[in-house]
């Protein structure tokens, strides 16, 4: 590849190209962000491979070959990305990754007039390269009148694409008459790489062989013999190609995994849905079975009831592995995560270091996308509002770099994903004065709130966190957005914070949202189930412990008093006055003690939407279908903590 | 002297075309992408196209294609990087009357140019 | 307005047209045959609380949950949806539903000649909802404009006041 490439470079030429390379840059990570978030599709990848392509070609011509052959490198990965010829894996995108990590660093090594860089041996797979063909000899046509010609053509050695000169060449001779044969054949021509090449024709005059030839660069006429000589059969360049073995290790690994869309999932999870009915139908028939009339019938009754077992036990395996089929480590989604927490600070001026733990817990494919978004929004909080400057950070006796760690990890059906930083905290008065200063509270209303009714204030919609609004974490999107998101997976996100010492965000959510066990009440004509994530604990109701304060019925728990409500009124079903229990549920701080009649035990259940017809219905996230066949209502307690009736 | 038209998406390109190609006194023209040089080319009947393979839009075989359908004696050379010996191929077979790659070489530019266009 | 141009656009064809005919509270009612996905027993429907007025509840349809929707309260004709026997289940704009009807009786195929715009008559907001009335050898039957009866936007709008329930 030229370096020199003769062209003399005016400042205002350097800038144009570092202008234009930054553009590239920027939709390189853009693309290699999203790939990692496993949303690649064509068009992106196109970009991509534009974008490096380009840049390829603009670092040639400043003369920047190292860029240039960096550029390469990554242009042939991206070509077999979208070629599909390589899968998308969490080490391919870190390589990515790190190769626009060296682009910059040479583009900035450049910016600053220095020496033209090196290649930094990264992006290095190389896409494999099609094995040369064999030459394949064209049935000779029979005799004609003209003599027949063997025309041997040489290719320069720095001819690029000797395919197309070759091609260029077919194309001049076949002018002067048809070809009879050619070595490389035509149709195997995109591959041809080698430095020679052979036609055989007929021809009047072969001297017009040369005149034919004369306007193709980078070609040669070597000879033109008449077929009597006999002529060594030239043979396409066999050079090995350095790699194959390589490329063909990755694409069998590539070939172990295979993509599934999660509908398909969703579908076989139903199917087994199906199995876990149609078995609880056989087992009932099979106790219904009057067996021991006759040994014969005794020993089919028996045969038929372990059958039945084991067919259980399958389904109950069946459905496991689906569910793990879903299931990614939340790597995936963190990896994002260093370089923006990275990013932001260096925007800010601040000196930020992520810690992640946790990262082989594992989630729900569905919920990691959704979980994305949150937590982006968390970290940038964290950045922006949390950690302080490095001078008041200093002036606080703390470190001058900050910390934000990031946490996951499993509970009971769910993962707990932390977010903590060890900044300034949150300011409970400043909240509360912006709140008045907004016109959200009034300063009456805001003198009775408590520090929690405080906090709870910064998940009000359209409340930002700070009394400034910065560049980094945008206008307009609060911890609102968050908070609505990690509802739609039926998460809780709850913070607390010490002034001085930091805060510390905490999301709950269901480990897959398909499937999560449940309280399962009976009230009034229904069967709901409860979250257990969410059930606190259960009291049996009696005298001593309902009570009423302003109307408003209480459950009195070890000195403590919860808002009591009939589930069955939440639900606007008839209150058939049988409620003999009360379930606890709650959420952060908040709780609230449901009457129901009879409970039901627990269960794992399986949770299925109401359909694209009905959507959302408030205060319910679907219904599960029960071992009988029927249906039960899956309880949002989200919805009723919210209600006034919550303490 | 020649009308020739500079295809190329990356405006960095286009200037330094424009810049030997005018030195070499001919008249220069631009387009950033395949759908805007099909749109110039009826405009101006340009001698000669530079058309970079890669552009969004409409990519440069695409354009070439499109250009020779309509003008069947348009002379067309495309500017390709390495690895695209395929689509330079192809291109040859629709009509394309040379390549060149890049990074180019100012000489070498103007060798293909001037193979086009007899002085 | 509506009725000549349900009846236009039926009238518009020549030869016949298959309806599958059920009845709610003595009426026949018909709905194209292409859009009934099946016909079930009636389950037992789970009741949805809150939700739009004429949504009965839910049930299992083989593992899936599907609305099933209550025409009685939708046209506002009285009586009970526990009456019902069946369940007809519909392909809507785009989802899957079912409607309780007291009875299937057949599927039948009725001349275009035998559609007739509704009679002027029939008045008030669920005329829209009829494509319109065909003249069988002992009754008449209703054939719904299912994308007009049960048009989800519609059917949200006018359960606005009831899911203000928080």
């Amino acid at each position: 590849m030229a370096g020199d490439g003769g062209w003399t470079l005016t400042d205002d030429d350097r800038q144009l190209f570092l202008a234009e390379a930054e553009e590239m840059v920027q939709a390189l990570e853009e693309g290699a962000l999203a790939l990692e978030r496993g949303g690649e599709n064509p068009e992106m990848l196109q970009a991509m491979f534009r974008a490096a392509h380009t840049l390829k070609g603009n670092s040639g011509l400043v003369g920047e070959a190292g860029i240039a052959a960096h550029m390469h490198n990554m242009e042939a990965l991206l070509d077999d990305l979208r070629g599909g010829r390589v899968a998308v894996t969490p080490a391919l995108v870190q390589q990515v990754l790190s190769g626009i990590d060296s682009l910059r660093e040479m583009l900035a090594q450049f910016a600053q007039g220095g020496s033209p860089v090196e290649a930094a041996p990264v992006a290095a797979t190389a896409a494999p390269v099609e094995a040369p063909l064999a030459a394949q000899p064209a049935p000779l046509a029979p005799g004609q009148a003209m003599p027949r010609y063997i025309v041997h053509l040489a290719i320069d050695a720095a001819c690029p694409m000797p395919a197309v000169r070759v091609f260029q060449a077919y194309q001049a001779i076949s002018r002067l008459g048809p070809l009879e044969r050619t070595d490389p054949p035509q149709e195997h021509l995109a591959q041809f790489e080698g430095r020679s090449a052979t036609v055989v024709l007929r021809l009047g005059h072969p001297e017009d062989v040369k005149e034919a030839l004369s306007g193709i660069d980078e070609i040669q006429l070597e000879s033109v013999q008449a077929e009597s000589v006999a002529s060594p059969a030239a043979t396409a360049g066999q050079a090995g190609q350095a790699g194959p073995q390589a490329a063909e290790a990755e694409r069998e690994a590539a070939a172990q995994t295979v993509r599934v869309r999660v509908e398909l999932l969703d579908h076989l999870m139903n199917l087994v849905g199906e199995l876990v009915l149609d078995r609880t139908r056989i087992a009932d028939l099979v106790s219904r079975l009057d067996g021991g009339k006759d040994q014969e019938s005794e020993e089919l009754r028996q045969e038929l009831s372990r059958s039945s077992l084991h067919l259980g036990r399958v389904t109950l395996d069946l459905q496991e592995t689906i569910m793990k089929a879903r299931m990614l480590p939340i790597e995936h989604l963190f990896r994002r995560f260093p370089r923006l927490v990275r990013d932001l600070g260096a925007k800010s001026g601040k000196r930020v270091q992520l810690e992640i733990y946790g990262q082989d817990t594992e989630l729900d494919r569905m919920v990691m996308d959704e979980l994305g978004d949150p937590l982006t929004h968390i970290l940038r909080n964290a950045v922006d509002h949390g950690i302080e400057s490095p001078e008041k950070r200093l002036a606080a006796g703390k470190p001058e770099q900050g910390r934000i760690i990031l946490r996951a990890a499993t509970e009971e059906g769910y993962v707990v994903v932390d977010v903590a930083d060890d900044g300034g905290g949150i300011d409970a008065e400043a909240v509360k004065r912006t709140a008045i200063s907004r016109g959200v509270l009034t300063p009456e209303q805001a003198e009775r709130l408590s520090m929690h009714e405080a906090q709870e204030l910064l998940f009000a919609p359209g409340f930002s966190t700070s009394e400034e609004v910065t560049e980094i974490s945008g206008r307009g999107v609060g911890l609102d957005a968050v908070r609505a998101s990690l509802e739609r997976l039926s998460g809780v996100v709850d913070l607390s914070t010490e002034p001085g010492q930091g805060t510390t965000f905490r999301l709950r959510i269901p480990l897959t949202l398909a499937i999560m066990r449940a309280l399962m009440v009976r009230t009034g004509d229904a069967i709901y189930a409860l979250p257990l994530g969410s059930v606190r604990q259960i009291v049996r109701l009696g005298k001593d412990n309902v009570q009423t304060a302003h109307g408003r019925p209480l459950l009195a728990d070890r000195g403590k008093l919860i808002g009591l409500r009939s589930l069955a009124q939440i639900y606007d079903a008839p209150d058939s006055g049988e409620d003999a229990f009360a379930v606890v549920v709650g959420a952060g701080d908040r709780q609230v003690a449901l009457k129901v009649a009879a409970l039901l035990g627990e269960q794992e259940i399986v949770l299925k939407s109401f359909g694209d017809f009905l959507g959302a219905v408030p205060g319910l996230t679907g219904a599960t279908i029960l071992g009988n066949g029927e249906l039960a209502l899956v309880a949002d307690v989200r919805y009723f903590l919210r209600g006034k009736e919550a303490s | 002297m020649a009308k020739i038209l500079v295809v190329d998406d990356a405006m960095f390109m286009r200037s330094r075309l424009r810049g030997l190609l005018e030195g070499a006194g001919h008249e220069v023209t631009e387009a950033p992408n395949g759908k805007e040089a099909v749109e110039r080319f009826s405009e101006l009947q340009p001698d000669l196209v530079l058309m970079d393979v890669t552009m969004p839009e409409m990519d440069g075989l695409e354009a070439l294609k499109k250009i020779r359908s309509t003008s069947p004696t348009a002379k067309v050379i495309m500017c390709s990087a390495l690895g695209q010996q395929s689509i330079v191929l192809e291109a040859i077979k629709a009509g394309a009357k040379d390549f060149i790659v890049k990074p180019f070489r100012p000489e070498k530019v103007l060798e293909a140019v001037g193979r086009q266009i007899p002085q | 307005m509506s009725e000549s141009e349900g009846g236009a656009k039926l009238l518009g064809d020549d030869g016949e047209l298959q309806f599958v005919l059920f009845e709610i509270e003595g009426v026949t009612y018909g709905v194209e045959v292409e859009r009934v996905l099946e016909i079930v027993l009636r389950p037992e429907v789970s009741r949805v609380p809150s939700a739009v007025d004429c949504v009965e509840g839910v049930i299992n349809l083989r593992g899936t949950v599907l609305p099933v929707l209550d025409l009685r309260r939708r046209f506002r004709l009285g009586g009970d949806a526990a009456r019902a026997t069946h369940v007809v289940i519909l392909q809507l704009q785009g989802a899957l539903a079912g409607i309780s009807v007291d009875g299937v009786s057949q599927v039948v195929r009725i001349p275009v000649a035998a559609i007739e715009p509704p009679p002027a008559a029939i008045t008030g907001p669920q005329v829209r909802y009829i494509e319109g009335i065909a003249k069988l050898e002992t009754k008449l039957c209703v054939l719904l404009d299912l994308d007009r009866a049960f048009d989800p936007g519609e059917i949200a709008l006018t359960a606005g006041g009831d899911q203000d329930g928080r």
